[in-house]
């Protein structure tokens, strides 16, 4: 479902993020042990479609209340429409609208991914041949 | 008797100006500056015979207090206590506009709900029942479209019902869920009992926001009854305990999770929802706009547009019937003033001193600020049609990568561009103001001291009359340099502030892209010209003011024998001053004139140009032909471009004038950072000018 190197990006971050660890939709291999990662916002790539598991706790209350207050609530879906420029922030589709944050606070939503973009484009192709 | 307030209330760009200025009708502007309304704006609506106050609150997305808008809204709502709210919600974006209008709700007061740009929501393929969303909410829902006046006699009728008949509409109670009501209706029963919070707030909101650890709500208790809380919070402390281990989440977090449950809740039974064959027009359009590579292209293709627009519009194309022929706008104001200079030409002789003050202290000075009005209205028109557009909001999205190097956000871009960032014709001080959407006290404080660099439209007419004497061939790119110069030094300056004096981590940015729409052509001209008229006005008062005062100091003392007009200057006070600056100021290249000219100009830039008029006019009283300035400094041997050049630089950095020092103090809460901001600006202003006109005269 996931392609490697995502769930590479997923551990490194999900690490870096340092915050507690929910249930998650990605497992990597860690010697001989099933090893449990996070997903947030931050690794997902255009196109992609996610439902929001929530807000991660270590995140100050003002920023949450504010995310919330925008509609990341838990159990809605995200599509992340495109990155600016310099590849920060990102416009994600949420709630009917188009909303814009910095991967710094894309890293404290926690999803779990739908569908890729890749996927998407397999479907696409897939329907596309019948 | 006044039977109370309407206050109106919504989501940003929800339409709540539109239906405010729709009610009133009102040509009163809501806003200086691109989406926000902080400081709120109150009318009068007549409807049957009666009078009604309606206030338009700034736009929120919700009553949290996160920002100084919601701030604003909130404390108005509980504070005045309006008769009703009549609550502007996005038809087509229904389910984020319901969680403000849930909130709403939750205070107690009487509300009916403008469901706005219903044609909108059609066209993407959303079908609303209105009448099931009343029954629900338990308040009036009626459709509008505000910009084109459908609904609005409705909503008056439904609001002047409740206002005439206090007890209907009030809003149905809302349920947070099963385990969250039950201590919703305890605590509210607590509050209840204290009689020092039995007022106008309602018990149950209190209650509400208390598990929400609202910080007001517990701050308003414990202000109003400061004896009987510490029980209470303790109540508070369990109730919140015991929410937070019967879900495991927290309390604040669960019960917004509610009200987004009730929202959808809603939103299921009254929506229908085709699904639309195609992307809509924002999204098609953000797919080039704010597309990685074409994005930025189209940011710079807008910039040199405005540019062009402002130039031919406004001073290079003849389009004003003038004696038969035709001319530039900007001539037509100069002509005008000229006319007016020959009218009053006989006084001369018979009476020089009035002759003096009507020619030198005013025609020379308001005319000058005035033969720039074109350039302005021109320039707000452009901005104006871009902010109500929704482009502005994209141009945070791409700029705030790169603007956080410099410790700024996107929105500082709001500031910059409202301040003369796009071109050269705005004015800081609304610019300043436009700092109050960003919550980041730190961003903020830098943006603030950084935006009077941008070009704004006082300095426009002293970078018009420069650059008409030196530089009539590249007009363009001089401007386009002066631009670029604004933004680097206030890039730059941000980047050292952020290093040295305002030091701290970044806060967050979470922005809404909202949907493109057309401008307005009647909203785009009405601010287009309230912008242009507070201009004009400040040319009329604070600058007429000035420009007699300066008058004055250029004449007194008058030497009683006869010399020449030259002597005549050098020996009144403000050639004094100046020539006592001379030695510094020469390493700029300025002379004691621009000294005097400078000085005037702390006051407000505009007097810059009015003062250098009166100093040359007043030594060219025997000439019989007005010469315009720019004629004039052309002519001069003591004048070069590279002077020029430095004139412009210490002029675009220099203090900031005195209306938009007051704003610094009031918006950043201190003189110090007013103060701060006054020197640091010219102890820059001065260093950069030194070093264009010593190496400018190297090269030439």
């Amino acid at each position: 479902m996931l392609a490697p190197g995502r769930i590479e990006g997923a551990v490194c971050f999900g690490t870096e993020g340092g915050s507690q660890v929910r249930p998650s939709i990605g497992h990597v291999r860690d010697g001989t042990r099933r090893q449990v990662i996070k997903h947030t916002l931050f690794d997902l790539k255009t196109g992609d479609t996610a439902k929001i598991l929530g807000i991660g706790t270590d995140t100050p209350l003002s920023l949450r209340r504010r995310l919330l207050d925008m509609g990341i609530t838990k159990g809605a879906e995200l599509r992340v429409e495109r990155h600016a420029p310099l590849g920060d922030p990102v416009e994600i589709f949420v709630k009917g609208y188009f909303l814009a944050l910095r991967m710094s606070e894309a890293r404290t939503i926690e999803v779990e991914q739908i569908k890729s973009s890749s996927e998407s484009l397999l479907a696409a192709s897939e329907s596309s041949l019948d | 008797m006044s039977p109370g307030k309407i206050v109106i209330a919504g989501n940003p760009n929800a339409g709540k100006t539109c239906l405010f200025n729709a009610l009133t009708g009102s040509a009163q502007q809501v806003s200086n500056y691109p989406g926000v309304t902080v400081e709120f704006k109150s009318s009068v609506m007549r409807w049957q015979g009666h009078r009604v106050t309606v206030v338009d609150l700034p736009g929120t997305y919700s009553l949290t207090a996160y920002s100084q808008e919601e701030l604003v809204a909130r404390n108005y709502i509980l504070d005045e206590h309006p008769a009703v709210i009549v609550n502007v919600v996005d038809a087509s974006n229904l389910e984020r506009n319901l969680y403000l209008s849930i909130q709403l709700m939750e205070i107690g007061i009487p509300m009916v709900i403008a469901l706005n740009m219903v044609d909108t929501a059609e066209r993407r393929g959303y079908k609303i029942d209105a009448e099931t969303l009343s029954r629900l909410l338990g308040v009036p829902v009626i459709p509008t479209i505000a910009c084109r006046g459908k609904g609005i006699d409705e909503i008056a009728a439904a609001s002047m019902a409740i206002l005439l008949d206090k007890e209907q509409a009030r809003p149905a109670p809302l349920s947070y869920g099963h385990g969250v009501d039950d201590e919703v209706l305890a605590l509210t029963e607590e509050i209840r009992k204290i009689p020092a919070l039995n007022t106008h707030l309602s018990p149950a909101w209190l209650a509400v926001k208390v598990l929400e650890k609202d910080e007001r709500a517990v701050e308003e208790i414990k202000k109003r009854a400061p004896e009987e809380t510490a029980e209470l919070f303790l109540k508070i402390e369990d109730a919140v305990r015991r929410i937070e281990r019967h879900f495991n989440a927290d309390a604040s977090t669960l019960v917004a999770e509610h009200r987004y449950g009730i929202a959808s809740g809603l939103v299921k039974r009254c929506v229908t929802f085709n699904a639309k064959a195609r992307r809509d027009i924002t999204e098609q359009l953000d797919l080039i706009i704010c597309n990685r590579i074409i994005g930025p292209i189209i940011l710079l293709l807008v910039v040199a547009a405005l540019f062009f627009w402002v130039f031919k519009v406004s001073d290079e194309w003849k389009w004003i019937p003038w004696f038969g022929g035709f001319q530039s706008p900007t001539h037509f104001m100069e002509s005008l003033f000229l006319s007016l200079a020959a009218l009053i030409a006989p006084l001369k002789n018979s009476m020089p001193m009035l002759h003096s003050l009507l020619n030198d202290g005013i025609i020379g000075g308001v005319g000058g600020v005035m033969s720039f009005v074109p350039l302005i209205f021109s320039m707000f028109l452009f901005v104006a049609a871009l902010e109500d557009s929704g482009y502005i909001a994209r141009v945070a999205f791409i700029l705030d990568r790169p603007l956080r190097i410099f410790g700024l956000q996107g929105k500082s871009i709001l500031a910059f561009i409202v301040a003369g960032g796009l071109g050269a014709g705005g004015c800081a001080v609304p610019g300043i103001m436009s700092t109050r959407t960003m919550r980041e006290d730190r961003d903020r404080l830098v943006t603030m001291l950084v935006t009077p660099f941008m070009n704004c439209g006082a300095k426009m007419p002293v970078y018009a009359m420069l650059i008409a004497a030196f530089f009539p061939n590249n007009r363009t790119l001089v401007m386009m340099i002066l631009w670029a110069l604004s933004w680097l030094t206030a890039l730059a300056a941000a980047w050292i502030l952020r290093r040295t004096l305002v030091r701290g981590e970044q806060m967050p940015f979470v922005m809404e892209l909202p949907p493109y729409h057309m401008p307005v052509l009647r909203g785009v001209l009405r601010h287009t010209w309230e912008r242009t008229w507070m201009y004009m006005k400040k040319a009329g008062t604070v600058i007429l003011a000035i420009n007699l005062v300066l008058w004055a100091l250029m004449y007194f003392p008058h030497p009683a024998e006869e010399t020449n007009p030259e002597e005549k200057l050098a020996y009144s006070y403000a050639g004094r001053a100046g020539k006592a600056l001379e030695p510094i100021s020469r390493a700029a290249g300025f002379d004691w004139r621009t000294n005097i000219a400078l000085i005037g100009g702390f006051a407000a830039k505009e007097v810059v140009l009015g003062v250098l008029g009166t100093a040359y006019s007043l030594e060219n009283t025997d000439e019989e032909n007005y010469l315009s300035l720019s004629e004039q400094l052309a002519k001069r041997s003591d004048w070069n471009p590279v002077r020029a050049f430095a004139l412009m630089v210490f002029v675009m950095l220099y203090a900031p004038c005195l209306v938009t020092i007051a704003v610094i103090r009031r918006e950043s809460g201190s003189w110090k950072w007013a103060l701060f901001s006054t020197v640091y600006s010219t102890a820059f202003a001065f260093i950069l000018a030194i070093a264009f006109y010593r190496i400018g005269s190297l090269l030439i």
